[in-house]
């Protein structure tokens, strides 16, 4: 599983190498800047534990313009109360007499805010004029230009001209610029009767200072008051979130991908799953919005196979034990070494390879179980047009293919039989992923097993997704078990010819020789041998050297020992050519020249 | 019956050959006289003997059968008694046929199942597994967008079969959504007397311990709440429509979407439903002097959360606690005025199909207990019934 | 065929069989069709006040309509090709519109050419957008004078035409509008209006179908009618349509007669008692199913869920053996081998004593039942996840409040919903808890129900249709429901008698003689009746037969007969046991 996942890992990251840049660098779709600002400020709302709605305090408008105006107006909102209250006194009065809906308020209410367009072009005389008018005792409504609601006829001439002094300054905290300034009373003028209390609220307790600009850009650029939000930002990283400059990039791309190789291999796993793992998530989270299913199928495995003990078995590291474990055999000369025997008896069982394992299969039912059941909210899977639509998709599909096309066209012809496909291809998609998590565990395992590998080879040639169906397959892998794997990737002891090599415990270049073989040789074809004069007396020069007796009897010494044992391994034979690789024979005969 | 492996040594030795014939005769001769009574011309008298007749003499044949099921003479005599009673039923009795139909097939298949050997009735067995579920499965989908071929399997092949032995349903309890209850509001209009109320269901309706009664009596509103359908209205006549609409003095619903008030039910709901039930109330109560009769369907909405919990005491206002059949949870939609045999009453009808508010008043605070056990008192100051001024009855219709 | 393959399908085939054909005790069918018996006959005999008012001439669901919908309703059906049906029209949608509409067809002459000939006018009227109001003004105002003035203002107007000039077209529409105008409601009306607008409002793309249906209608003048007529009652131009009327059938659809009703409706109770205690099985089973289908076949608009369920169990247990167990037949039965025994050895009588004998029928029979029970339960589940409700668990609160069926209309159980409510994560607990095991069950027990789960998913579908019952009262479904459960239990259990309602009974010793026919009848019976097989006999030459150790042989076997215990108290339960 880890080997095969390892190498779509290196091929889909291999694929990044193109367009490294488009997806990951400063300028790429989803800007590095944008991506951290998103991480770190992006808000998160959550309804509350009693029954009461979360709304936004105050009503913002959608139109991009007005919202730039009224922002721009909630920016210049005083600093400090005492101001706040002498400034806003007119808006704050007129907001509250206009938030009962009933009729009357509502003119008022309009009027008052209408009359805020025609002040700032009065010139004097006008607002002479409408002062003479307004500081009588009894103004008579038609000579008021511009006119003003219902409730200022009842005042008494000095509140009247409080009131109308408080319309000026009020004018002040308008925006300058007559577009903004219309935008932002039309806002004003489209608020809701409820929502204008709010707002007067709003703007009163606003905090004073620093933090109120603060709170007022937040909203502006997330349209949430940070102080109704629940959190703010998302707990992802990412190396390409700093890293910027090309040849960095480059760096530690190429880095990345020797990691995933050396994982692949399965070389110090339990380094290397990790760094995996991370590093893998460094891609995901650059591009959140260029991921598909492939991806967090990816995460879901590397995820547990970072918990799991995946370099345990079929992996460099296993290979090393092997090489210990002989080596301390071979220098026990004879004596037993219990672990050491264990470790060449093959992997050992271990509680948390099978949880591990246990969680990659329940893992597993959710994902179909959850994809089955949704599919089943739309009646296009009901009513099994789906099946036309993943046929016939142009981007997915192989339609353009004109063999494709034709076979299409061939079924098309006949109503039925292309109804029937349909059918076939959408109730057997339905009834495996809602039944596989239950039939799994039963004696059908096998059965859905192979109709699950149906599936995905169906999507990976029809729709195109073969990177995603091959890694639901080696997810797939987590139902078959282990001595299945085992029979077909290894080899039964005792497979092959035998050979003996007599080695001398004594000297260190032997047993490396010894030990060296050992760990390659899976189906223990090769019994060592003390070297029974070795003991007596310092070897003669003939003896000086290992000796490896093949089953023909044929008798081989030193550096070419190994060469010789290792074409005549049962998988030796595969990488014998190895062996022909320039250098590889003489690094052979190097090491072990002396044993 | 199924051959397999039931060893026929232990079998209770079969009764005598002939006193079974002689009875299946029996029966085939009953239906073969009501048959003949039949053939002998128009006898439209004779029809409930006739009908005694046939079912007695089926009766008699299917008892004989049932002593002998492995004779073929016996399966024979059936299968002529049925056949038989296809004339043995008169015309006034036409459904029946359909039975004796099925009878002739059964018996038919009955005499072909005899002639199989072992394996055969092994293989028709499983056939009928396969038929049998294939087409539960095309009554399943049904509701959810049938897939095509199951449409035309249906309509072709299982639509007959499954209707007889009414198999034809989805099994969609509570499915998709479970939907809001129906009622069905009838005001009655006399010559003489003030209007009258007839509401379906009430829980008073059942007298059963199981309820049984009172779930049909919830049932007879759900058809006509359902069955609507969103008609392409034509131009001018939605114009006309929204115009006559407006012409009534009765306001749109306040607290509803605009799209929810108005819907058109279905033709079958139209022409068929509401008229039936009209003449049935009507024929409940007198319908000589019966002037006219105007349905309402309403739709009983679900309370939310929200308003289940919201401000249980009476004096805080905002929001008002409403209760799981507080009267604004009542959506009434008008379906016109008929006569009491339940044709359309001539004549404009301005609200037909649209919804008319119950609402309660702005700022009022009825006490929150249920519709039926409040006081008219409260109902008339907290709530503006304009289906009672619509159906212009100030009797104050008892809580449903 | 090579063995790589035949021995799979071999194995499968073989599987398969033991599936459905391994004979089994009918005893399960036996206690399905005694309960399910029950609670048919409960659910008619609540018909019995109600009669008149849901299956008479005029009930809610009138017979004449029922009878109309029976024999007239149409299905249309797309053809086996792609290429659409024939488009239908685009109708009015108030009945006065549409009415107006069809009459103005039923008054079409008979040939198609001169039909479309009267109709030129209208493309007159509408081909220039900008005139269509004022010529359509004009043409009803000339179509709202009588025919003689019509006639003789266009003489006048010919006249004054030799002075001023008027556009001949005009004439030629005058002479087209009267060729319309005679087909049509006299203008002004609304009837009139109606055709007009219709044709004015019809989408560009529907004009010419529309004509061309004109066009198309028969020939034949009743044909013709007889074709509209239907089209304007079902909204479905019943030439398109694949078939006509629905295969049902009941005697409800014909009897009128009040007495007559009460005498058919008493007859059915009579045969459901009898199928529920199992007396001529194979008869009454199939009259049962018929009677009820009856019923339901009559008015569908008062059905829910449990006729639904009861069509579907009276066919099963129609089609299966399932008097052949717990019924009076089996006593009869065993009576009869009694009898054989006494007269000589017969290996069947000793079977036929042992108990019902297993049969594969009845195994079949079971099976469907089983299967077609997963086929509800999945088609319900899956049907759910449809619904947005159920996903977001809305559904268990409108369960909860639903005026209609739920408690809630008792104050007690408002009260407690509201104190759950005050504590949302409470309520958003058990309506989510609640969703959620409906929708693992229903959908899992299909699947789990064949597996060592069995007991398990039995005892979860219990508890949901014990809540179902208790929450939303719809008890006569649940319980039915659970009798259909009894079909996954294995013969075993259910045959180990109930010993919390029967205490076992003492075994006896009864000495008869043989040679007296009388002491055979009576010991005949007493073996029929002796299901726990507790009597010993002793042949002996005896004046009656007597119990050894017991005085009264009547009394004592009334007690102690497992069978008979239950019910001796029954007038003249001893008297079986006199010779």
């Amino acid at each position: 599983m880890r080997i095969l996942l390892g190498l779509l890992l290196l091929y889909i990251h291999l694929a990044y190498c193109l367009d490294l840049q488009a997806f990951f660098g400063p300028k790429a779709y989803w800007g590095t800047d944008v991506a951290n600002r998103e991480r770190k400020e992006s808000p998160a709302t959550l309804s509350n534990w009693g029954w009461e709605p979360v709304q936004p305090l105050i009503s913002t408008p959608q139109l991009p313009e007005q919202r730039v105006a009224v922002f721009d107006f909630l920016r210049h909102i005083p600093t400090t109360k005492a101001e706040r209250e002498s400034k806003f006194e007119y808006l704050f009065q007129t907001l509250e007499l206009g938030s009962r809906g009933l009729p009357v308020v509502e003119r008022n209410y309009q009027v008052a805010m209408a009359m805020l367009f025609s002040l700032p072009d009065l010139d004097d005389a006008k607002q002479a004029r409408m002062l003479a008018e307004l500081s009588k005792n009894a103004p008579t409504e038609k000579n008021l230009k511009p006119s003003v609601p219902d409730y200022v006829l009842t005042m008494s001439p000095s509140e009247r001209l409080k009131w109308w002094n408080s319309a000026q300054t009020f004018l002040t905290a308008l925006p300058g610029n007559s577009e903004n300034f219309t935008l932002v009373i039309e806002w004003l003028q489209g608020l809701r009767p409820n929502q204008r209390q709010e707002l007067a609220k709003y703007i009163r307790d606003l905090p004073v200072g620093e933090e109120g600009q603060r709170i007022i850009e937040y909203f502006d650029t997330w349209q949430n008051d940070p102080r109704q939000i629940y959190s703010k930002g998302r707990p992802i990283f990412s190396i390409w979130l700093h890293v910027t400059s090309p040849a960095s990039m480059w760096f530690f791309h190429i880095m990345f991908l020797v990691i995933f190789a050396l994982f692949t291999l399965g070389f110090c796993t339990r380094v290397t799953s990790v760094l995996t793992w991370l590093a893998a998530l460094c891609y995901i989270h650059r591009m959140q919005y260029v991921l598909f299913g492939m991806d967090a199928m990816m995460s879901i495995l590397l995820f547990y196979l970072m918990i799991a003990p995946s370099g345990a078995a079929l992996s460099v590291d296993r290979l090393i034990a092997r090489y210990r474990a002989t080596k301390a055999l071979a220098r026990a000369g004879g004596k037993r070494v219990a672990w050491a025997e264990a470790v060449l008896a093959g992997p050992q069982p271990s509680a948390i390879a099978n949880f591990a394992v246990r969680l990659f299969q329940i893992h597993f039912c959710f994902i179909y179980l959850a994809s089955g059941l949704a599919k089943l909210k739309g009646s296009m899977w009901w009513n099994t047009s789906a099946a036309w639509l993943i046929m016939a998709n142009p981007e997915f599909c192989p339609v353009h293919y004109e063999l494709y096309e034709n076979a299409l066209h061939l079924l098309a012809s006949y109503r039925p039989i292309l109804q029937l496909v349909f059918m076939i291809v959408s109730y057997f998609t339905l009834v495996l992923e809602i039944s596989l998590p239950f039939l799994i565990w039963t004696r059908m395992r096998p059965f859905v097993f192979i109709c699950a590998v149906f599936l995905h080879t169906g999507i990976a040639w029809v729709m195109g997704l073969t990177c995603f169906g091959l890694l639901m397959m080696t997810l797939l892998l987590c139902y078959v078990p282990a001595s299945v794997i085992r029979n077909y990737l290894t080899w039964p002891p005792g497979a092959g010819s035998k050979m003996t090599l007599q080695y001398s415990s004594r000297s260190r270049s032997q047993v490396r020789l010894a030990s060296f073989l050992r760990a390659l040789d899976f189906s223990n074809q090769i019994t060592l041998v003390e070297n029974p004069r070795s003991k007596l007396y310092d070897p003669d020069p003939l003896d000086a050297h290992a000796q490896l007796t093949l089953a023909d009897g044929k008798s081989v010494r030193g550096g070419d020992a190994a060469a010789a044992a290792i074409r005549n391994f049962v998988h030796g034979s595969k990488f014998s050519w190895l062996l022909w690789v320039p250098g590889v024979s003489l690094i052979l005969n190097a090491a072990f020249r002396r044993a | 019956m199924i051959g397999m492996s039931d060893d026929q040594s232990l079998a209770e030795p079969a009764p005598d050959l002939n006193r079974v014939l002689w009875l299946g005769a029996t029966g085939a001769a009953f239906t073969a006289i009501a048959a003949l009574v039949g053939v002998m011309g128009p006898t439209t008298g004779l029809d409930g003997p006739r009908v005694v007749l046939t079912l007695l003499g089926l009766i008699i044949a299917g008892a004989a059968l049932s002593q002998l099921p492995g004779s073929r003479p016996v399966w024979g005599l059936f299968a002529a008694a049925a056949l038989l009673a296809n004339g043995g039923f008169p015309a006034t009795w036409d459904s029946f046929r359909v039975v004796a139909g099925v009878l002739f097939g059964a018996a038919l298949l009955g005499l072909l199942w005899l002639t199989l050997p072992a394996r055969g009735r092994l293989v028709s067995a499983t056939i009928f597994v396969f038929f049998q579920f294939l087409g539960i499965a095309t009554a399943i989908t049904g509701p959810h967008g049938q897939p095509w071929l199951f449409g035309q399997l249906w309509g072709r092949l299982y639509r007959p079969y499954l209707q007889f032995t009414n198999l034809d349903n989805a099994y969609n309890f509570f499915c998709p959504d479970p939907g809001p209850a129906f009622e069905l509001w009838f005001c009655i209009y006399y010559a003489d007397r003030p209007p009258e109320w007839v509401i379906v269901p009430r829980r008073a309706d059942s007298f059963d311990p199981l309820f049984s009664s009172y779930y049909r009596r919830i049932k007879i509103p759900e058809m006509a709440g359902q069955g609507y359908e969103p008609g392409f209205i034509l131009q001018s006549e939605a114009i006309s429509i929204r115009s006559e609409r407006d012409a009534v003095m009765i306001p749109r619903h306040p607290e509803q979407v605009a799209n929810r008030q108005f819907r058109i039910p279905n033709n079958f709901v139209q022409r068929m439903l509401i008229p039936s039930y009209v003449q049935h109330v009507a024929a409940d109560h007198d319908p000589a002097a019966i002037r006219g009769i105007s349905v309402y369907v309403v739709t009983h909405d679900y309370t939310t959360p929200e308003q289940f919990v919201a401000a249980r005491d009476a004096k805080s206002q905002t929001p008002r606690r409403i209760t799981p059949d507080d009267p604004s949870t009542y959506l009434p939609f008008y379906l016109g005025s008929y006569q009491a045999d339940g044709r359309l009453l001539p004549g404009p009808d301005g609200l037909r199909w649209w919804m008319i508010p119950i609402t309660a008043k702005p700022g009022a605070a009825p006490p929150p207990v249920y519709f039926r056990e409040m006081k008219k008192a409260d109902y008339v100051n907290f709530f503006n019934d304009f289906v009672e001024i619509h159906a212009g009855s100030d009797g104050y219709r008892k809580g449903p | 065929m090579r063995p790589a393959i035949a021995e799979p399908l071999s194995i499968i085939g073989k599987a398969w069989n033991r599936f459905w054909f391994l004979p089994s005790d009918p005893t399960p069918l036996g206690l399905i069709r005694i309960i399910a018996g029950a609670i048919v006959l409960y659910v008619h005999l609540a018909y019995c006040l109600e009669l008149t008012e849901f299956f008479g001439p005029r009930g809610w669901w009138s017979q004449d309509m029922a009878n109309r919908e029976r024999t007239g309703v149409l299905y249309p059906l797309s053809p086996l090709t792609w290429d659409k049906q024939p488009q239908a029209l685009r109708l009015p949608e108030t009945p006065e519109r549409r009415h107006a509409l069809f009459e103005f067809l039923r008054r079409l002459p008979d040939a198609p050419s001169e039909r479309i000939a009267r109709l030129v006018v209208i493309s007159t009227i509408y081909q220039k957008l900008d005139e269509i109001t004022e010529r359509r003004r004009l043409f009803s105002e000339f179509a709202s004078l009588p025919i003689d003035q019509r006639s003789s203002m266009r003489r006048e107007l010919r006249d004054v035409g030799q002075i001023i000039p008027i556009p001949p077209s005009f004439f030629v529409f005058l002479e087209e509008a009267e060729g319309l105008i005679t087909l049509l409601a006299p203008a002004p009306s609304p009837a009139f209006d109606a055709v007009l607008d219709w044709f004015q409002d019809l989408p560009p793309g529907e004009l010419v179908p529309a004509l061309e249906f004109i066009e198309k209608l028969p020939k034949n003048r009743t044909e013709r009618l007889k074709v509209l007529d239907e089209y304007e009652f079902w909204n479905i131009d019943p030439r398109t349509a694949y078939a006509t009327g629905k295969t049902v059938f009941s005697p409800w659809f014909h009897l009128t007669d009040p007495a007559a009703m009460k005498v058919v409706h008493g007859l059915v109770l009579i045969v459901m008692f009898l199928f529920m205690i199992g007396w001529a099985t194979r008869v009454t089973s199939v009259l049962t199913w018929l009677a009820a289908l009856g019923y339901m076949h009559r008015t569908p608009p008062i059905m829910y869920g449990i006729d639904t369920l009861m069509a579907v169990v009276l066919f099963y247990l129609m089609i299966g053996p399932s008097g052949a167990a717990l019924s009076v037949d089996r006593l009869r039965a065993r009576f009869r081998a009694a009898r054989a025994l006494a007269k000589g050895p017969a290996p069947w009588a000793e079977a036929m004593l042992a108990g019902p004998r297993p049969s594969a029928h009845a195994n079949f029979t079971l099976r469907l039942l089983q299967i077609h029970f997963c086929f509800i339960y999945a088609a319900s589940g899956l049907a759910k996840l449809k619904g947005v409700t159920w996903w977001n668990h809305t559904a268990g609160w409108m369960a909860l409040v639903n005026p209609g069926f739920s408690l809630v209309y008792r104050h007690w159980f408002e009260s407690l919903v509201l104190m759950i409510a005050e504590f949302r994560p409470l309520l958003a607990l058990i309506t989510g808890g609640f969703v959620v095991f409906t929708i693992a069950l229903e959908t899992t027990l299909p699947l789990l129900i064949w597996s060592r789960l069995r007991p398990l998913m039995i005892i979860g579908s219990v508890c949901l249709h014990t809540g179902i019952a208790i929450l939303m009262g719809l008890t006569p479904f649940g319980l039915l429901m659970m009798t259909v459960l009894l079909a996954f239990f294995p013969a075993a259990v259910l045959r180990r008698p109930p010993t919390w309602i029967i205490r076992p009974g003492e075994s006896l010793t009864i000495r008869y003689d043989p040679a007296k026919p009388d002491h055979q009848r009576l010991i005949a019976r007493i073996r029929a009746l002796d299901i726990a097989s507790q009597v010993t006999l002793q042949p002996m030459t005896i004046a009656k037969v007597s119990v050894v150790g017991k005085d009264d042989l009547a009394k004592c076997l009334c007690r102690s007969l497992v069978l008979v215990q239950a019910v001796y108290w029954l007038p003249g339960m001893t008297r079986v046991f006199k010779a």
